[in-house]
């Protein structure tokens, strides 16, 4: 019998039902938020990023601290 | 400590990796969050994500490599994204991914795109091959944020992205329903958002 890649296994897996409305489950932005992001370069982004990892670390760290 | 010094910490971890595998010739691209990052809404995340070409995804000789540098390596594990190594550091990790050896993966490493950090020039994950490994994932596993991320990207990488392929390609590993729904909501939201109006129920 040949074995199936993972690929092909997930290819064959059926499309799961969608039981809510995909606008739901995302993210979409405010005009506003949307023109300042878009104004950034990648590399401007990631920075932000950066520092949204950086920030979400210490309020955890301070948070355990204080526990 | 600042804050950006903080961040600088998180650029720092990257490009110190990213330099050893540069330096020993091995051909790698950022995925996962740093390329929702670079091209769509920021969100945080507790791991970066590089994959290896599949000519050099062989765990041994990249334990070989990066053990001596001290990097604390956990794996090679298996997992429902595939093989990976997990390169451990406090509160945090980088998972190594081995690509398998497939036109797919060979496919990703021809369409690279690049984007500068602090004078670093970056190959990433394609934002289309982003959009269709996120629905892709969603098939696989209930991690909340693959649709938003692929939103996101798709929204504002959208001048990158081929949507007549994408669906192509959706059709293929049978998120077709999930890629059209997601294209349209996207297609409506940014002809709103392009003339500065926010989108209805947002």
């Amino acid at each position: 019998m040949r074995v199936r890649s993972a690929e092909e296994l997930v290819a064959a897996m059926p499309e799961p039902e969608e039981e809510l409305d995909l606008r739901t489950q995302v993210k979409r932005p405010t005009a506003g938020q949307y023109a300042h992001w878009k104004a950034k370069t990648p590399g401007e982004r990631l920075w932000a990023g950066f520092k949204l990892m950086a920030f979400a670390r210490s309020f955890k760290v301070r948070t355990r601290d204080s526990k | 400590m600042t804050p950006s010094e903080d961040a600088g910490e998180f650029r720092d971890l990257l490009f110190e990796l990213l330099g050893v595998l540069e330096d020993a010739g091995v051909e790698y691209l950022i995925t996962g969050a740093l390329v929702r990052n670079a091209f769509g809404q920021e969100r945080t995340t507790q791991d970066f994500d590089i994959v290896v070409h599949p000519d050099q995804a062989d765990p041994e000789g990249l334990r070989e490599l990066l053990a001596p540098r001290g990097y604390d390596i956990e794996g090679p594990t298996r997992g429902d994204l595939g093989r990976r190594l997990i390169l451990r550091f406090p509160d945090f990790w980088i998972d190594l991914w081995l690509a398998p050896d497939t036109p797919l993966h060979r496919g990703e490493f021809d369409r690279v795109v690049r984007a500068e950090l602090h004078g670093r020039e970056l190959p990433f994950l394609h934002p289309q091959d982003f959009v269709l490994r996120k629905l892709v994932n969603t098939k696989v596993r209930r991690a909340s944020h693959d649709l938003d991320d692929a939103y996101q990207v798709l929204l504002f990488a959208w001048d990158l992205i081929d949507t007549d392929a994408l669906m192509g390609d959706a059709a293929l590993h049978r998120v077709e329903g999930k890629a059209h729904e997601l294209i349209e909501i996207v297609r409506s939201d940014r002809e709103q958002l392009e003339h500065g109006e926010t989108p209805e129920g947002v």
